[in-house]
C-alpha cells in the first residue's frame, strides 16, 4: 500500500509510453492500453481512500529509500495526506471520464496515438504534482503539464485559432513557470531544503525579506496555473480551441493544480493564511476573478469560450473561500473545487457533443437542438442548474457553504472587505444563472435553423461519461453532510494542521492530522428541495401538456439582402414584450441587451482589455507579478 | 556574488521587457529564453561558493579545508536548462506553424481570439 | 578530454554550416566530408564514454546522449539530407525512445517488486554495477534517440525549405 501513490503515477506514464509503442499499428490496442492505465490509476487512488480518509494515515514515501536522517530530509519524497488524496481523486476521476469520452469524440481525428500519449503524460504529471512532497518536483510536473496542455490545445491545428491559443498559453504560462522556479530557488537559498515538510517546519521561524519575495513569486506561479484574474484570457483562448475532452482537463484538472498549490503554500508551507494581509490578497484575487469573468461571459458568442469564462469564475469562488483561512472556508473551497470539476466537465462535454454533431459552436447560429438531442439537453440542464447554484444540485450545496463561510468570517471580524466579498459572490451567482439562461435559449431551445433539421443524438459512448458526471452532480448535492464528514473534514484538517504535515514526513511522530471542525447552519433539507423540484416539474408538465400546442415553422436561412429582419431574432421574441422584431433594435444574440447597454462603458472596457495580442497578456502577467511583489514587500 | 544576483534579475526583467514590447514572434521567443538564462544564472549563483571545487567524491583528493560547491542547484540548473530548451523548441515549432497559417509574424495581426 | 573534444566538434559544425549552404548543392566539399568521417566515430565513442561514466564524472545520460545524437548532424553535414533519410529510420528511433522510457521505469520498479522503495539502488559488486547506472544508461539511450529524431525532423524541414527557395530562384 505504501507503493500505491508512486505506482499510480508510473502507471499513467507507462501507459503513455506503451501506447506510443503499441498504438501506432492498431488503435484498438492503444485504446485498451490507455483504458487499463487510467483504470489502474483510478483504482489505486480509490484503494487509498480507506487508510487515508477513514483511518487518518499519511503515506510518506521516499524514492530509493532515502529516508530523512536526524530530522533533515535528503531524498525526494511523496507525501499523500488527505488533502493530496482529495485532489488526486479529482484528477483521476476527471482523467477517466475525459479518456472514455475521447475514445468516441476523437475517433474522426488522425494521429490519435500522439493525442493519447500527451493526454496520459498530462494526467501523470498532474497526479505527480498533487502527490509530490518536493517543491522542485512540483515545478517539474508543472512544466510537463504545461507542455502537454499546450500541445493538446494545438492538437486540432486546422481549427481556426488553435495554434494562436496554444502560443499565447505557452508564452504567458512561461511567466508563471519562471516565477514558480524563482520562488522555489529563493526558498532553497534561505532554508537549504526543497522538501515541503521541511519547509513547513522551518519557514515560519525563518521569515525574512527573501522568504517574502519567494512567497510572492510562488503565489503568482500557482495563480497562473489556476488562471486567476490577469491570466484568464489564456484559459478562454485555450478552452475555445481545444478538443472538448481537453477543455475538461484544463478546467477540471489544471486549474485544480493551481488551487492545490495555493492551499499548500498558504496553509502549510508558509502558514500565513491567518494573517489578515494574506487573506485579503487571496480573497481579493478570487473576488476580482469571479466577478470580471462572469461579466466577460456575457459578451461571448462562442459556446466553449463562454463556458471557459464561467469556469474561471467558479475557480474564483474556490479561491475566495480558501482565502478565508477558516475551517469552514477551506472545506467550502474544497467542496466547490470538486463540484466545479464535475459540473464544468459535464458542460464542456455537452459542448463537445454539440460540436461533434453539428460542427458549430456559434451561439448565434445554433438553436432548437432540444428536439434533436433531448438527452444531451437534459444533461446540459443538470449542468447548468448545478453551476448556477440551483438546489438540489451540488453547486447549491457548495455555494451555500461558501456564503456561510463568508458570513461567519464577516461576522467574526466585522470587516467590510468580507461583507463585500459576500455581496460579490451572490451577485456572481445571479449573473451566472442569467448567462446560462441565454445559453440554454440560444443552443437548445428557440427556433431551429433548417440546416440543423437532421442533427442526430450523440453516440451512447459519449453520453455515458456525461451521465456519470451528472449522477455525481446530483449525489454530491443530495448528501453534503455525509460527503463533508467523510472527505471534506479530513482534507481540510490535513491542510490546517501544518505541524502534523511536517512531523509525519520527517518521522517525528505518527499523530494523525485530525479532522477540521466546523458547524453548518441548518435549513438545508435536500429532500424537501427535491420534493419542491418534483412538484414544480409536475406542474410545468401539466401546463405544457394541457396547453395549446403550436408547432413553430422551422426558420429559413437568413436573408442576406434584408439585414434588418434577421430571422434569428424570432427565437428571442418571448423576451421582448410582444414587439415585432422589425421595430426592435436588439440583436438576436443579445438577450440582455438593455443590461449591456446601460453598462456599455464597463463592458467595452473589458472587451478591449482582452485584446488578443500576446504582448498585452504578457504585460498583464508581469504587472500582476510586480503588484503582488510590492504588496508582499509592503504588508508582510 | 551580489553582481551575479543583480545580473540574474536584470536578465529576467530584460526578457520580460522583450516579451512585452516586441511584436515579432521570434523576438518573443528570444525574450522567453533570456528569462530562462537569467533564472539559471540565479540558481547557479545561489549554489556557488568562493574557491569551491566540483562536488565529486574522489578518494585521496579530500583534505581538510576542501570546499565543495552546492551540488543541488547544479542539478536544478540542468533540469531547468533542459526544460528551457524544450520550451524554446516547442515555441519555435508553433511559430513556424503560425507563420504558415497567418502569413505574418506580427502579434498585432495574430488576434483572431479576442474579446 | 572534454575540453579537447567538444570545441572541435563545434568548430567543424560552424565551419561546415557556412560552406554547404551557400555554394551549389551537390559539391559538399571533400574537407567537410573528411571531417565528418573523422569525427563521427569520435563523437559516438566520446558520447558513449560520457554516458557510461556518468556516475563518477561530470556528465551523464543527457549530455552523452546529446553527443551521440550529434552524429546525425555530422552525417547531414558530410553527406547531405539525401543520405540522412537513408541512414536513419525515424520510426525506429521513435520506438527506441519509448523503449528507453519503459526501461527507465522498469528498472525503477524493480525496487517495488522486491518489496523496497521505487528507484532503490541495488549494488551488484561482482559486476561493478548499480541500478542507478543502468537508469542513467536508459536516459542516455532515450536522449540519443529523442534528440536524433528531433534533429532529423528539423533538418528535414530545413532541406525542404532550401529546395523551395532554390526552385523559386530558378523560376
Amino acid at each position: 500500500m505504501e507503493n500505491l501513490p508512486i505506482l499510480a503515477i508510473m502507471t499513467l506514464f507507462m501507459g503513455a509510453f506503451l501506447n506510443s509503442l503499441l498504438g501506432r499499428r492498431s488503435r484498438k490496442v492503444g485504446n485498451t492500453v490507455v483504458f487499463i492505465a487510467m483504470a489502474l490509476a483510478l483504482g489505486m487512488m480509490l484503494a487509498l481512500i480507506r487508510p487515508v480518509f477513514f483511518e487518518g494515515r499519511t503515506i510518506c514515501y521516499w524514492m530509493g529509500g532515502w529516508a530523512p536522517d536526524a530530522g533533515w530530509a535528503y531524498g525526494i519524497g511523496l507525501e499523500v495526506d488527505a488533502l493530496s488524496l482529495f485532489f488526486g481523486l479529482i484528477v483521476t476521476i476527471a482523467v477517466m471520464v475525459s479518456g472514455v469520452y475521447s475514445f468516441t469524440y476523437m475517433a474522426r481525428d488522425d494521429s490519435q496515438v500522439n493525442f493519447y500519449t500527451l493526454f496520459l503524460m498530462l494526467s501523470g504529471a498532474v497526479l505527480g504534482l498533487v502527490l509530490s512532497g518536493d517543491l522542485f518536483n512540483v515545478y517539474v510536473m508543472v512544466e510537463i503539464m504545461t507542455f502537454s496542455a499546450v500541445a493538446l490545445t494545438a492538437f486540432r491545428n486546422d481549427y481556426d485559432g488553435a495554434l494562436e491559443g496554444a502560443f499565447k498559453y505557452l508564452v504567458v504560462g512561461s511567466i508563471g513557470s519562471t516565477s514558480l522556479l524563482v520562488g522555489t530557488i529563493l526558498v532553497y537559498a534561505n532554508l537549504h531544503t526543497l522538501n515541503m515538510a521541511q519547509i513547513a517546519q522551518l519557514a515560519p521561524s525563518h521569515m525574512n525579506a527573501t522568504m517574502v519575495t519567494a512567497f510572492a513569486f510562488l503565489f503568482v506561479g500557482f495563480a497562473t496555473k489556476a488562471f486567476l484574474f490577469p491570466f484568464q484570457p489564456l484559459a478562454a483562448d485555450a478552452h475555445a480551441v481545444a478538443p472538448a475532452s481537453i477543455s475538461l482537463m484544463i478546467s477540471g484538472v489544471l486549474t485544480k493544480c493551481g488551487v492545490y498549490g495555493i492551499i499548500r503554500l498558504t496553509y502549510d508551507l508558509f502558514q500565513n493564511i491567518s494573517e489578515s494581509t494574506v487573506s485579503y490578497l487571496v480573497t481579493g484575487f478570487g473576488m476580482v476573478t469571479m466577478f470580471i469573468c462572469v461579466t466577460m461571459a456575457f459578451n461571448q458568442h462562442n459556446f466553449k469560450r463562454l463556458l471557459a469564462f464561467h469556469s474561471i469564475s467558479q475557480v474564483g469562488y474556490v479561491i475566495t473561500a480558501v482565502g478565508l483561512g477558516t475551517p469552514l472556508g477551506l472545506s467550502a473551497g474544497l467542496y466547490h473545487a470538486i463540484n466545479h470539476t464535475l459540473f464544468k466537465g459535464l458542460l464542456f462535454l455537452v459542448a463537445g457533443a454539440v460540436q461533434h454533431e453539428t460542427g458549430s459552436l456559434d451561439l448565434d447560429d445554433l438553436g432548437g437542438l432540444s428536439k434533436n438531442m433531448p438527452r444531451t439537453t437534459a444533461l446540459f440542464l443538470i449542468g447548468a442548474a448545478s453551476i448556477s447554484g440551483l438546489p438540489p444540485f451540488n453547486g447549491f450545496a457548495s455555494k451555500w457553504m461558501i456564503y456561510q463561510a463568508l458570513f461567519e468570517k464577516a461576522g467574526s471580524t466585522g470587516n467590510f472587505f468580507y461583507i463585500l466579498a459576500c455581496v460579490v459572490a451572490l451577485l456572481t451567482s445571479v449573473l451566472t444563472l442569467a448567462s446560462f439562461i441565454k445559453v440554454t435559449q440560444s443552443v437548445f431551445f428557440g427556433q431551429r435553423r433548417a440546416k440543423y433539421a437532421d442533427v442526430k443524438e450523440c453516440p451512447a459512448a459519449m453520453r455515458l461519461p456525461m451521465w456519470i458526471l451528472a449522477i455525481f452532480c446530483v449525489v454530491l448535492g443530495l448528501f453534503p453532510e455525509q460527503f463533508g464528514n467523510w472527505f471534506l473534514r479530513p482534507a481540510a484538517g490535513a491542510a490546517l494542521n501544518a505541524e502534523a504535515y511536517a512531523a509525519q514526513m520527517l518521522g517525528g511522530s505518527t499523530a494523525a492530522a485530525g479532522a477540521a471542525e466546523y458547524t453548518l447552519i441548518g435549513a438545508w433539507q435536500p429532500i424537501v428541495w427535491l420534493l419542491l423540484l418534483v412538484l414544480v416539474c409536475c406542474a410545468m408538465t401539466i401546463v405544457a401538456v394541457s396547453g395549446r400546442r403550436s408547432e413553430p415553422e422551422p426558420l429559413a436561412e437568413p436573408d442576406v439582402e434584408d439585414e434588418q429582419v434577421l430571422p434569428e431574432n424570432a427565437k428571442y421574441e418571448p423576451f421582448f414584450s410582444g414587439e415585432e422584431s422589425h421595430y426592435s433594435q436588439v440583436g438576436g444574440s443579445d438577450l440582455f441587451w438593455g443590461f449591456k447597454e446601460n453598462l456599455k462603458k464597463y463592458f467595452s472596457f473589458w472587451h478591449d482589455w482582452h485584446s488578443g495580442i500576446v504582448n498585452d497578456y504578457a504585460l498583464y502577467g508581469v504587472l500582476c507579478l510586480a503588484a503582488v511583489l510590492c504588496y508582499c514587500a509592503v504588508f508582510l | 556574488m551580489t553582481f551575479n544576483y543583480i545580473a540574474a534579475f536584470f536578465f529576467i526583467v530584460l526578457g520580460f521587457y522583450c516579451m512585452i514590447t516586441r511584436h515579432n514572434l521570434f523576438k518573443i521567443v528570444i525574450g522567453m529564453s533570456v528569462v530562462d538564462y537569467g533564472t539559471n544564472l540565479l540558481i547557479v549563483s545561489i549554489g556557488a561558493t568562493n574557491g569551491g571545487t566540483a562536488p565529486i567524491y574522489t578518494p585521496g583528493e579530500i583534505h581538510p579545508g576542501t570546499v565543495f560547491v552546492d551540488p543541488i542547484p547544479m542539478a536544478l540548473t540542468l533540469t531547468s536548462i533542459v526544460i528551457g530548451a524544450c520550451i524554446t523548441a516547442m515555441a519555435l515549432s508553433l511559430v513556424i506553424k503560425l507563420y504558415e497559417r497567418y502569413g505574418t509574424l506580427d502579434t498585432r495581426e495574430i488576434r483572431r481570439l479576442h474579446g | 578530454m572534454a575540453e579537447q573534444n567538444q570545441p572541435e566538434v563545434i568548430s567543424t559544425e560552424t565551419s561546415a554550416a557556412e560552406t554547404p549552404a551557400r555554394p551549389k548543392k551537390k559539391a559538399l566539399g571533400i574537407i567537410v566530408r573528411y571531417g565528418a568521417n573523422l569525427f563521427l566515430p569520435l563523437a559516438c565513442t566520446f558520447g558513449g564514454y560520457v554516458v557510461l561514466h556518468g556516475d563518477s564524472s561530470p556528465g551523464g545520460g543527457f549530455q552523452g546522449g546529446v553527443l551521440i545524437a550529434s552524429a546525425v548532424l555530422l552525417v547531414f553535414l558530410g553527406y547531405g539530407s539525401q543520405k540522412l533519410s537513408t541512414t536513419f529510420k525515424t520510426s525506429f528511433l521513435h520506438s527506441s525512445e519509448t523503449v528507453a522510457e519503459l526501461m527507465y521505469i522498469a528498472i525503477g520498479l524493480i525496487g517495488v517488486i522486491v518489496g523496497l522503495d521505487f528507484a532503490w539502488n541495488f549494488v551488484i559488486d561482482t559486476f561493478h554495477i548499480e541500478t542507478t547506472i543502468l537508469m542513467n544508461n536508459a536516459v542516455g539511450y532515450h536522449v540519443m534517440a529523442g534528440i536524433g529524431c528531433l534533429l532529423i525532423m528539423m533538418l528535414g524541414m530545413l532541406s525542404t525549405s532550401e529546395s523551395d527557395e532554390e526552385e523559386e530562384d530558378q523560376q
